[in-house]
């Protein structure tokens, strides 16, 4: 048994796809691959691929973290190449690094911050946007209602929750004005964490309100563990 | 080149089933290519995209280096909506090229309620409805399918239909065009029709007129020109191993409701059940070599790195090298993890040993289809199987660990009475006692499934009158009413989608002006139960002026020239007549395929024989003459 860990991406081809058909699209390259993957035990055995963290749907990466387990030994050059090849347009493998501790952590528990950069719409009023990053980023809390449809008991209902926003931050939000972008460093943690579009939101909501949020474009470039990147830890 | 924006996008449900990309996907570079032939069902797009003969006229269209074939399918409503505000025309998957610059937009036709689909995907095209108002510029819509076997209610919006078999027809289409596009200057499009017309299996519906009798009766379809022909027959492949089938079907990023690969184990069913149009359809019985699926499995599964693969068919148990292909594959993937399935069963132990050997239904349950409640219904309508089969299937079912089966029944079968119904009821309430016999438990659930039957063109049934909307009703009424055992879970539809089926899949050309108005009104994904408004339809019967009970609830006279005599699976009528009257009289036809011929006259019509491959080892290709 050996785990590689793999540093891929999620380019704007899959901007669209789930986190969850994101996974599966990994597991078929790893098959088609021909790379000998191990699976769990039962009647329902899936690949052992474990992932960092769960990416939404709208959202792409050049920081996408998996831990794939395999049953026999390949070796580093040959493992990135066949799974390089398998892969299509929608995702590169940047680097893949064997696991030496078989006792590791799962990157779950590890991680705890995520950078994005938001580009914005072209046509914003960037004097706005600037004014409202600085009230944003000198109020002392910032209260966000955060709406999902409810699930079990409240399902079909929208649930409404509030919580501190800035609680959730690593950092204060930089605003690019060159390059129209948001650079948010979100803080993850046991106790949760919020969206990028959650902060643009809070950011957007009192000081432009006709802001189509429909139109941001959201790139995870990190995704850190005591500030080290997670293939930089093994 | 179609651009789509992040705020379309985001804004709609499922964004990946309109921004293409796939993996197997073919690009290529259009302004190299003589032929670019759209291919579509009219549905959403992972109903489209688990279409198996799509996927089959897809590789093959694409082996070609001077055509391109790309897929477009319906968008879902709020995306339509969204296309529509931003003047974005429907467009294909592979290099975002509007439909209106194809040569070909080729529509199969699965099932009726699809139809209004087609004409709104045509106008979010900006291509013109209906055929003879189509400009030489615009591509020619063609269709294919098992509906082809009465296209008359949408023969109006089509250039032509490919009746039968697609694989090598397709190819003959293709180089027609190709030809007649270099040798044309005027580009007019009624002179490739007429070529068409020459290529077997092919039917170009603006060269026939339709004549009704001074009741408002079908009466006859008359050709307009001496060197068409006066009926189409169709299209059928001879030897299965010949054909190119699929080897590198497209890989979808979200889930299809067919999210497997489909290994397609052979061609046609001849059982004879009585109400089943594809039985008859695809007659006859066509085999592959063993050899053949084995080599076509490997691809597939290199190419696509599914871990989940279909073995399909009508019929796929009757197969006659399963066990053996099963276990080589079995062997073979064990390593990969690959999970086989079967997509339907037969009612006998032979099939839930090769269900357990696959363990993949074990999850969802086993699913059989007596069809009818009592012996008596089940041998009007040939289902060959007794009670005592149903039984033996669920005990060996039940005895290898399966708590849950799935009941599949009609009502509104030709004879039916209340008692054939409550049969329904009662056969299911023998099932759970089984279960309690095997296993000295209860907890079993046992579903039952009850569709209103729609008699089909091409069948014994096809002059039979429908049950009316309101019979249905009583009848889901007193079976309600009969269920009371908790074990047993009553599944009906609404009985208003099987009307309006009833009545276009024996419909004629007249309907086309009711389809139409229907569309206008807003009807679309009628086969979806939740956008479905029956009012709407009726309605557009009535502003029409079309009499809607004479194409369904009339039991039509054996001697009435019907409107889909003319695009015909090559069975004789003599046939289908002498099975509804075995069928009235409650007389059992054996199954052809490996007894004698009992005379359906597709195999002498179109030179054709069954290929069956009995004894699992022998290579000896069994060929009967007939
Ligand atoms: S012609 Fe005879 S052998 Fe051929 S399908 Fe019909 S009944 Fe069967």
């Amino acid at each position: 048994m050996m785990i590689y860990r793999v540093e891929i991406t999620k380019n704007e081809q899959l901007r669209y796809i789930s986190h969850l058909d994101y996974a599966n699209l990994l597991q078929r390259c790893i098959r088609r691959a021909k790379l000998p993957a191990a699976y769990s035990e039962g009647f329902n055995p899936h690949m052992k691929v474990s992932f960092a963290s769960a990416l939404a749907l709208g959202i792409t990466t050049d920081a996408e973290y998996a831990d794939i387990e395999l049953t026999k030994d390949v070796c580093q050059p040959e493992f990135f190449s066949r799974l390089s090849e398998s892969l299509p347009e929608g995702i590169n493998l940047l680097r893949a690094k064997k696991l030496v501790d078989r006792h590791h952590k799962s990157m779950n528990a590890l991680v705890d911050m995520a950078v994005y950069k938001v580009i914005l719409p072209a046509d914003i009023d960037k004097r706005k946007f600037t004014e409202a990053v600085r009230k944003f980023n000198n109020a002392l809390v910032v209260v966000f209602v955060r709406e999902r449809m409810g699930k079990k008991a409240q399902k079909g209902r929208m649930v409404k929750k509030e919580i501190d926003i800035k609680k959730f931050l690593a950092a204060d939000p930089q605003y690019d004005n060159k390059e129209n972008s948001l650079l948010l460093k979100l803080r993850v943690s046991s106790e949760g964490t919020v969206k990028p579009s959650e902060v643009t939101k809070a950011i957007c909501s009192e000081y432009i309100p006709d802001f189509n949020y429909d139109d941001i474009l959201i790139n995870r470039t990190e995704l850190l563990a005591a500030g080290k990147n997670l293939l930089d830890i093994v | 080149m179609i651009k789509l924006s992040p705020s379309i996008l985001q804004a709609v449900s499922k964004p990946a089933r309109y921004t293409g990309g796939e993996v197997n996907a073919v690009c290529k570079d259009l302004d190299k290519i003589a032929c670019k032939f759209a291919l579509s069902m009219p549905d959403v797009y992972e109903v489209g995209m688990s279409n198996l003969g799509l996927k089959i006229l897809y590789e093959i269209l694409n082996k070609r280096n001077d055509t391109a074939a790309e897929r477009v399918y319906t968008p879902w409503p709020d995306m339509e909506e969204k296309m529509r505000q931003n003047n974005i025309p429907l467009y294909t998957l592979e290099s975002f090229t509007e439909l209106g610059k194809f040569d070909f937009v080729g529509f199969t036709l699965q099932y009726e309620l699809s139809y209004t689909n087609i004409l709104n995907m045509l106008d979010l095209a900006g291509i013109s409805i209906l055929s003879k108002e189509r400009k030489n510029y615009e591509p020619f819509i063609v269709g294919g399918g098992p509906c082809v076997y009465n296209v008359e209610p949408i023969a109006d919006f089509f250039d032509f239909f490919i009746i039968g078999e697609g694989e090598e027809v397709i190819n003959e289409v293709v180089t027609e065009f190709i030809t007649w596009d270099k040798e044309t200057k005027t580009h007019d499009r009624q002179e490739l029709l007429h070529r068409l017309a020459a290529i077997r299996g092919i039917y170009v519906p603006s060269f026939y007129r339709a004549e009704y009798n001074e009741k408002g009766v079908f009466k006859e379809l008359v050709p307009l020109f001496p060197d068409i022909p006066k009926v189409i027959k169709k299209r059928v492949i001879k030897n299965m191993d010949d054909i190119p089938s699929i080897e590198k079907p497209i890989v979808p990023y979200i889930n299809i409701v067919h999210d497997r690969l489909m290994l397609e184990l052979f061609r046609g069913c001849s059982r004879g059940c009585r109400f089943c149009q594809a039985g008859i359809e695809y007659r006859p019985v066509r085999e592959r070599r063993r050899e053949t699926l084995y080599a076509l499995a490997k691809k597939m599964i290199d190419n696509t790195g599914y871990d989940e693969m279909s073995l399909t068919s009508l019929s796929s148990a009757d197969y006659s090298c399963l066990p053996v292909l099963i276990e080589n594959l079995i062997d073979e993937y064990a390593g990969e993890k690959m999970n086989f399935s079967l997509p339907s069963l037969r009612i006998d132990s032979f099939s839930i040993d090769i269900a357990h050997k696959l363990q993949t239904t074990r999850k969802s349950g086993l699913t059989f289809a007596p069809e009818a409640g009592t012996q008596r219904l089940r041998d009007v309508i040939n289902k060959g199987v007794t009670e005592a089969d149903l039984l033996r299937a669920c005990a060996a079912a039940f005895e290898h660990g399966w708590k849950t089966v799935k009941l599949y029944f009609m009502m509104g079968l030709p004879t039916e009475t209340d008692e054939d119904l409550i049969g329904i009821a009662e056969l299911a309430e023998k099932v759970v006692d089984l279960y309690k016999k095997v296993k000295s438990r209860r907890d079993v659930k046992v579903t039952v499934s009850v569709s209103c039957f729609v008699p089909k063109p091409y069948t014994p049934f096809q002059w039979f009158g429908q049950n009316s909307k309101e019979e249905f009703e009583r009848k889901q009424r007193l079976l309600k009413a009969n269920i009371k055992n908790k074990a047993i879970h009553f599944n009906y539809h609404d009985a208003s989608t099987s009307i309006l089926e009833g009545i276009i899949s024996r419909g004629d050309r007249r309907l086309a002006k009711v389809i139409y108005l229907a569309y206008k009104k807003g009807a679309k994904f009628d086969g979806w139960s939740e956008m479905f408004n029956f009012k709407t339809w009726m309605q557009a019967f009535e502003e029409i002026g079309v009499e809607p009970n004479q194409y369904n609830l009339r039991t039509r006279d054996v001697t009435e020239k019907l409107p889909w005599d003319y695009t015909t699976p090559g069975v004789r009528k003599e046939f289908l007549l002498s099975e509804y009257k075995k069928a009235a009289a409650e007389e059992l036809t054996p199954d052809c395929r490996r007894s004698k011929c009992i005379g359906c006259g597709i195999c002498q019509e179109l030179g054709v024989d069954i290929v069956d491959w009995k004894g699992n080892n022998d290579d000896d290709i069994s060929r009967r003459d007939n």
